[in-house]
């Protein structure tokens, strides 16, 4: 490969087109018959028509918005799991709900007239965000909130994450709700880590006082909980289930449109309905108990910004869309069984999504009310 | 992101060319002073995007993966201490996640034959692209140097490809002038450059192990 520095020579003086030394044209000889792609480059900046058009996107690219961008991306970010001393874990679970019973559905009875209000190219993906509820009933939503200390809280806010001091004050209970469209982490009073995903709500003390740590989940989270042996951690699904703790890293699904609980653990052990979890199961709860090897990286996928659709049926990965797009989906009679398989950034709007995903064959439009239909 | 066979390898010699007004910002910037990471930011935002987008031919996944870049440079700032590294490392994490997204498209459109035209064709001459990155940027820093007269003409030009006739209009010039006043502007530019010898320290890169 030939130095840089010439290179780069060589190609500026191709764009104001001036004479190369012989040395020179060496130089761009190989470099060109290097990799017939070089020369497709060459050819554009030595066009003459380079690089006018190209700089209208680059100044387009507004620092500010992507500032804000990359904050949001680091409050989500996974901070390297692997601690030393978890000694154990236990845990249980229940379960079962109704998959929805959306899988067909007529359209047909719509109203002529109805014209949707947006159009599918405006339909964002989610963001950072969620609703605080205080003791008092009292809420805040801290989408756009700026840092700082919640007031009434012993909670400061800090580049989207919300984080609690140990207090000794009282115990009074905060809930945290994610709308659909919304992400979320907190840090709670002892130190351990939730990420919430969207539509998900977790209700929990603003201080750990006496030998037991409460929280309750509806909907999907992360726990990085930091160890104490002294004080057990739990997780209540409300009415469905209990699993107990003590210094992990695992993963609940407990959504209520969802057929099973999962529970995956990442690190540490869990005990669910007497039987013990490793690293790396998911325990699948809904009439019986099944543990089953996980897929670790897919599961705890959501929190790093990612869908991952392995081996995920239609139904499953509109049931995501849904959340973080904030829309309705309804199905056209025929739609066929599709398993699907990649992954795709959670960071695109909805229309770039959806190209993706009708290179399968299923193909999608956008009525009023943000409800999408897919049909055949 | 997963790991992806094309991964690549720096090597150890790289040479870049990184000015920031104050030396201490990588020593800083290494010590988790947000403002510093702000002006490392400020400086290889656009670079990136226009990397990214040249590869991706689009826009949001292109900010996409350069964001992810910069989040992912900012958890290990601590391993940074020369900007030469900063800007090897956004490079090549924006190259990989590019490779990823356009491996992933194709996994998508093989997985159908049906083929889908949606997707505009990926750009696989990605080094030649990081080239092709530092030259607009070497452009765009010596135009600012200029004359104001000769920036201006450029500018109008180059960034927002008037005609010359536009141009005399906005100068209150003839046309012929400008034309003249074009040339002897393209002319100092070549100059500047040539002068500074900023072709020979300037860059970059590219040790990068070819695919």
């Amino acid at each position: 490969m030939q130095p840089q520095p010439l290179l780069l020579r060589v190609l500026y003086k191709s764009w104001s087109q001036q004479p190369l030394s012989p040395e020179e044209s060496q130089a761009l000889t190989a470099w060109l018959s290097a990799d017939t792609h070089n020369q497709q480059v060459f050819t554009e900046i030595s066009s003459g028509q380079w690089p006018h058009h190209d700089l209208q996107y680059y100044h387009q690219v507004s620092p500010d918005k992507q500032w804000a961008r990359v904050q949001q991306k680091i409050a989500l970010q996974q901070r390297p799991v692997r601690k030393m001393r978890y000694q154990w874990a236990a845990a249980a679970a229940i379960a079962v709900l109704l998959v929805s019973g959306a899988t067909w559905y007529l359209i047909r009875h719509q109203p002529v007239f109805t014209k949707p209000t947006i159009q599918l190219a405006d339909i964002q993906p989610g963001k950072q965000g969620a609703t605080l509820t205080l003791a008092n009933g009292e809420k805040v939503v801290l989408d756009s909130l700026a840092n700082g200390q919640i007031s009434g809280t012993n909670a400061s806010l800090t580049n989207g994450q919300l984080s609690y001091k140990a207090s000794n004050t009282g115990t009074s209970y905060n809930t945290m709700t994610t709308p659909k469209g919304r992400q979320f982490v907190v840090v709670l009073p002892d130190g351990s880590k939730v990420w919430l995903n969207a539509q998900t709500s977790l209700r929990y003390p603003t201080a750990f006082i006496g030998p037991e740590r409460r929280v309750e989940i509806i909907g999907e989270a992360y726990f990085e909980i930091a160890p104490n042996a002294s004080q057990p951690f739990f997780v209540n699904i409300p009415g469905k289930a209990e699993i107990a703790v003590l210094g992990t890293s695992f993963n609940i699904n407990a959504y209520t449109d969802e057929s099973a609980i999962n529970t995956t653990l990442i690190d540490g052990a869990v005990k669910i309905q007497n039987t013990l979890l490793r690293p790396g199961q998911t325990a699948q709860l809904n009439t019986a108990l099944t543990i089953v090897n996980a897929d670790v990286e897919k599961v705890t996928a959501w929190k790093n910004g990612i869908f991952n659709f392995e081996g995920e049926s239609l139904q499953e990965v509109m049931r995501q869309l849904a959340r973080w797009y904030d829309i309705e989906v309804v199905y056209a009679p025929n739609v066929p069984n599709i398993i699907f398989g990649g992954k795709m950034s959670k960071d695109v709007p909805l229309a770039g999504l959806l190209r993706g995903l009708e290179a399968t064959g299923v193909h999608f439009r956008l009525e009023a009310g943000r409800r999408l239909v897919v049909y055949k | 992101m997963t790991e992806c066979k094309m991964r690549v390898k720096l090597s150890a010699d790289l040479t870049i060319l990184t000015s920031y007004n104050d030396p201490d910002i990588i020593l800083r910037f290494s010590q988790g002073d947000e403002h510093a990471f702000r002006t490392i930011f400020n400086a290889q935002l656009q670079p990136l995007c226009y990397f990214a987008h040249k590869i991706l031919g689009q826009k949001e996944e292109a900010e996409d993966v350069v964001s992810t870049a910069f989040a992912v440079l900012w958890e290990r700032r601590a391993q940074f201490n020369n900007g030469g590294a900063i800007k090897s490392f956004l490079y090549v994490t924006v190259r990989n996640a590019c490779y990823d997204l356009i491996k992933h498209r194709q996994v998508v459109n093989n997985a159908q034959e049906t083929i889908t035209d949606i997707n505009s064709e990926p750009d696989i001459t990605i080094d030649a692209r990081i080239l092709q990155t530092e030259l607009l940027q070497l452009i765009l820093s010596e135009l600012k140097s200029l004359p104001e007269r000769s920036r201006q003409i450029l500018e109008y030009s180059f960034l927002e490809e008037r005609k010359t006739g536009e141009i005399a209009g906005l100068l209150s010039m003839s046309e012929a002038h400008v034309r003249m006043e074009k040339s002897r502007a393209l002319v100092q530019l070549r100059k500047l450059l040539l002068e500074k010898q900023l072709l020979e320290v300037v860059v970059i890169l590219l040790a990068l192990i070819k695919k």
